[in-house]
């Protein structure tokens, strides 16, 4: 069923491409697909237990969206300038491996109406949004993680005055697909609703003042609310039934203060969250907190950035009794940072799976200018991080846990990138970590790594650039030693030829002791991308923003697609 | 096999859309902040009768930092050239966005950059991989987008804006 | 050169655009919030009557690694303490899940517990611990987190039982071949499959436990160690003169079979445990 999909949507971009009204009416696009063949039984990734496995060879992901966008520049009395209809068709019924049960269905993922007008907009269908910093509520998709989590309901943006800006949203939450629920239509969403409002004040625009002194001085506070029909949660105590008494409306509330000018930027934000009993916080009634704390200087070549989290049980989820990836409001900030080296990566760190911590991080980074002598002829930048996180001594306490059980997570690096000829940029990167184990993934040691990597690129023609890569992470703990290496060509400025290999040297068990690899070659035209190669990857965690995918281990031919128009 | 056929539809299908080379790509009107806390309206952006390129990135993405590093470089040589204006859109979520001028200052780039948290300029531009590159010549419309970074690349961004000037 | 007429009236427009919007905003704050205080958060429920019926099995999957399933273990033995001997838990270590490697000296799984976990869509990313009852299979997943397990467990109870067995199980202590006798009744004629499980409790071990530590003197509860026969059960037909199924096997290596007991389930074509009986081996 999905080539024919696929044939249609080819179709209809040609026919789009051929219509010509571009300047009122037009459409734009994209389309994406991501599949697997696997070498090995294909059973072992099969997602959801009532779809349809038999005689199925190919995993794959596939996403087209599609925007009708109608532009005007008429005046009119409500200074309405144009709408947009906007579509996304997925067909992931056999999807790649690792993602939740619920997430392998096909259907309309989004359909959403945005009338813009001079002071803002109105958006109806599925909408997606952010307050603040998210820590309240934060809609957005992200297709690696499988996540989705639109509300379908309405959405009023509205810049009330000059600097104030307010927002009201409204709806049910979507819930990946009911399609093999009898008499479904496709898309699942949540019983009940969830409400939120949220207002901005850029002061700096009235306090003369602060714009004299160019200062920015922003305020700004959320309030989101839950309604839900009281389930019936049972808890048997010494052999008696109690049944909990489930508040309806769960609210939520937000302040946050943002100032910059000359370099600084200091923000603070701190939500409450009024009780929340679910099944993720084992039905407890405390209240949840978040502090956020930031501080940054930075000028041309120089920067310095220092952040503090506070969080206990905030996690905020339109159905009580629902947990995995889906149905989250919220995005807590990860306060680690981001790796993409593979071995750096190996050990991200995950705040979902944390009911409570404090978590720290500063960074340092300083570009010595060429011709300087530690800048050498091109310039050198240094990079000095750090992340460190902890627990909470008790539940619903302002106290760090400074045991040995309370380290979550450290991070220390030092990343250098130096040019050091015409042709020659050399990239170094050294890393101390230590990662809890038992507390992000539910089983396993404080385990203490090292980890060093050298990337080096060459121009070796006009048209011909070598990147090389060697990484070595060091641990006594867990799986022990691994090395890593990467080659990468470009080619004639379209072609891109990868190869990587990963080998775990310390595995214990003789199942682990593998080699690892994978060897594509990838083709971009403009807005097309094209990639096609064979790829054995290890277990791990795929993560983004604090947010975690476990991914098996796969072995198989991997074809990829992307366009957008 | 079956596996060899569907393989074979892929590519097909793949090929019949790569004949579509038409650059349909409208930046739409979206309200952003910068990262000096100024709020901005995309479309102002293309208002001032210059080539503008819009960049996709995040601190976390390597390839993006090689292509900015990249045109950092040659991004002074434009704009005497063109009068280009480079605008880089950071999708970093979360707090994450509050290092994007730490990165960008202790870079000592030129650049201006917008802040894009929930990705709604992102998800309006159906960009999914990043880097993802956009050209506009003087009237708003699109001449030349990329998406990857394959290094040599800013010659063709370079062709692209020259271009745009006759 | 706009003119002030046109800015004034700008302004009003916004401002009162302005002022609908915040005072939704105020209805949302005053309304949007139930707070419930300590004491009135539990409200007792009528006790569920321990009648004779359908007795239902709970299913607990866990793991040597498993930090919180001995947490999950406390939630199943308060609801054996609210239903007696309708509720049966049993335990099961499926070797394809991770939280069950490590414990090489002490091997809790077996084949029986990597079936049963395998038809219920369990796969190696599934976090434990996680729980089942009566082998069902949901559109969603068939794993039930513990916090769950109270509410699902009272809602299959309200279910009245189609089959009725009576069972009795013999150890020969040389040979340690177990011999299992049931009988299956019904009003009417029914095919079901009928299977034996072999549970031992008290089994002395290691567990991670939520600090971070290992007990090395953990005994766990109710742990299946195998199957008594074919893992989905022999077919027979439940009437209301049955005929008598027998089936024997013999102890796996390392089980006591003072701490040993049989269950005896009865599944129906869906694979769904439809009554199950748990029998004190003589």
């Amino acid at each position: 069923m999905k080539f024919e999909v696929l044939y249609i949507a080819v179709c209809l971009l040609w026919c789009t491409s051929l219509c010509a009204a571009r300047d009122t009416v037009y459409v734009s696009g994209g389309v994406q697909h991501d599949g697997l063949f696997p070498t090995r039984d294909i059973s072992e990734y099969r997602t959801h237990p009532r779809a349809p496995w038999a005689k199925i060879d190919h995993l794959s992901n596939n996403y087209i969206d599609l925007a009708v966008h109608y532009l005007t520049s008429a005046t009119n009395v409500v200074h309405f300038r144009g709408v947009t209809a906007d579509t996304r068709v997925e067909i992931n019924q056999w999807p790649l491996p690792g993602y939740e049960p619920g997430f392998a269905g096909h259907g309309i993922g989004r359909l959403s109406l945005r009338a813009d007008f001079e002071w803002g907009h109105i958006s109806v269908g599925d909408i997606y949004g952010q307050f603040g910093s998210g820590i309240l509520l934060n809609l957005y998709e992200n297709r690696d993680l499988g996540v989705d989590n639109s509300l379908r309901g309405a959405k009023i943006t509205a810049e009330a005055y000059n600097g104030i800006h307010l927002t009201l949203l409204g709806g049910k939450q979507r819930r990946y697909w009911n399609c093999y629920t009898d008499g479904a239509w496709g898309w699942n969403y949540s019983r009940d609703a969830v409400l939120g409002a949220d207002i901005d004040l850029e002061l700096h625009r009235w306090i003369i003042p602060l714009q004299q002194n160019s200062i920015d001085l922003t305020f700004g506070g959320s309030y989101v609310s839950k309604y839900e029909c009281p389930d019936t949660l049972l808890q048997p105590i010494d052999g008696k039934l109690y049944m909990y008494n489930l508040p309806r409306w769960v609210g939520a509330g937000e302040v946050r203060v943002e100032m910059q000018g000359h370099g600084w930027d200091v923000m603070a934000e701190y939500a409450y969250v009024a009780n929340n009993p679910t099944i993720e916080n084992m039905m407890s009634y405390r209240p949840g907190q978040t502090l956020l704390l930031s501080a940054g200087y930075s000028r041309k070549g120089f920067s310095v950035l220092a952040q503090a989290k506070y969080s206990d049980n905030m996690s905020l989820r339109s159905s009580r009794t629902q947990t995995g990836i889906a149905g989250r409001l919220n995005l807590l900030p990860v306060f680690t940072p981001q790796h993409t080296y593979s071995l750096a990566a190996i050990y991200p760190y995950a705040t979902q799976y944390v009911s409570g911590e404090w978590a720290f991080q500063a960074e340092v980074c300083y570009t010595w200018p060429r011709r300087t002598p530690m800048g050498g002829r091109y310039g050198t930048t240094l990079k000095l991080s750090g992340a460190h996180v902890r627990g909470l001594l008790n539940e619903g306490s302002w106290a760090v846990d400074w045991t040995k059980h309370g380290t979550y997570y450290t991070d220390l690096h030092l990343e250098l990138n130096k040019k050091i000829s015409q042709i020659w940029y050399l990239n170094a990167l050294i890393m101390y970590q230590t990662y809890n184990q038992r507390v992000i993934e539910g089983e396993g040691d404080l385990v203490r790594a090292g980890v060093a990597v050298l990337e080096n690129k060459v121009k070796l023609t006009d048209n011909i650039t070598l990147r090389n890569e060697v990484q070595y992470l060091f641990t006594r703990q867990d799986n022990g030693q691994w090395v890593a290496a990467a080659l990468e060509l470009d080619l004639w400025r379209c072609v891109t030829v990868t190869g990587e290999w990963e080998y775990n040297i310390g595995g214990a068990p003789n199942e682990l002791k593998q080699h690892y690899y994978s060897a594509l070659i990838t083709y971009t035209h403009e807005a097309h991308r094209l990639s096609a190669g064979y790829v054995k990857t290890s277990a791990g965690l795929n993560c983004s923003g604090g947010v975690c995918r476990l991914e098996p281990e796969q072995e198989g031919v991997k074809l990829s697609y992307n366009y957008t128009w | 096999m079956n596996i060899y056929v569907n393989m074979k539809r892929l590519i097909l299908i793949a090929v019949c859309l790569m004949g579509i080379s038409r650059l349909w790509a409208v930046l739409p009107d979206m309200e952003l902040k910068d990262i000096d806390g100024q709020t901005v309206h995309t479309e102002t952006l293309l208002a001032n009768g210059k080539p503008v390129i819009i960049s996709f990135f995040a601190t976390w993405c390597k390839p993006c930092m090689r292509e900015l590093q990249a045109i950092n470089e040659v991004y002074a040589d434009w704009q005497d050239e063109t009068g280009v204006e480079m605008y880089i859109v950071s999708i970093d979520q979360g707090q994450d966005s509050k290092k994007v001028k730490p990165l960008v200052d202790g870079y000592g780039w030129d650049y201006h950059v917008l802040l894009d948290p929930n990705g709604e300029l992102k998800r309006a531009m159906n960009v999914q991989n990043i880097p993802h590159l956009f050209v506009f010549d003087k009237s708003g419309q699109t001449v030349y987008t990329h998406t990857g970074y394959t290094d040599g690349c800013e010659v063709e961004i370079r062709k692209s804006l020259t271009s745009v000037l006759h | 050169m706009v003119s002030a007429k046109y800015k004034i009236s700008v302004f009003s427009r916004r401002l009162s655009a302005a002022s609908v919007l915040l005072s939704v905003l105020c209805l949302c704050v005053l309304n949007g919030c139930e707070v419930i205080n300590e004491g009135e958060r539990l409200i007792p429920v009528p006790q569920p009557a321990i009648t004779d019926g359908r007795n239902h099995v709970l299913i607990e999957f866990t793991g040597f690694r498993c930090v919180n399933c001995p947490k999950a273990s406390e939630a199943a033995d308060e609801l054996s303490r609210t239903y007696g001997d309708r509720l049966i838990t049993v335990a099961m270590h499926p070797a394809t899940n991770p939280f069950t490697r490590g414990a090489e000296q002490y091997d809790y799984t077996c084949t029986a517990a990597d079936t049963y976990y395998l038809h219920l869509g369990g796969l190696a990313t599934t976090p434990f611990p996680a729980g089942n009852i009566d082998l069902q299979t949901e559109t969603d997943g068939s794993m039930i987190d513990y916090p769950l397990w109270a509410t699902w467990v009272a809602e299959q109870m309200e279910q009245t039982g189609m089959v009725q067995l009576t069972a009795d199980a013999a150890l020969q202590p040389e040979t340690r071949q177990l011999t299992v006798r049931a009988h299956c009744y019904a009003m009417q004629p029914m095919s079901l499959q009928l299977a034996t499980w072999l549970v031992e409790d008290s089994v002395a071990g290691a567990q991670a436990l939520p600090d971070g530590s290992v007990d090395t003197q953990y005994y766990h509860r109710h742990m299946l160690r195998g199957t008594i026969g074919d893992e989905w059960g022999e077919n027979v037909i439940a009437q209301l003169q049955p005929d008598e199924y027998v089936v024997t096997g013999k102890l796996p290596e390392g089980c006591d079979p003072k701490h040993c007991y049989a269950v005896v389930v009865a599944m129906d074509d869906n694979k769904t445990i439809i009554n199950a009986l748990q029998l004190r081996i003589e």
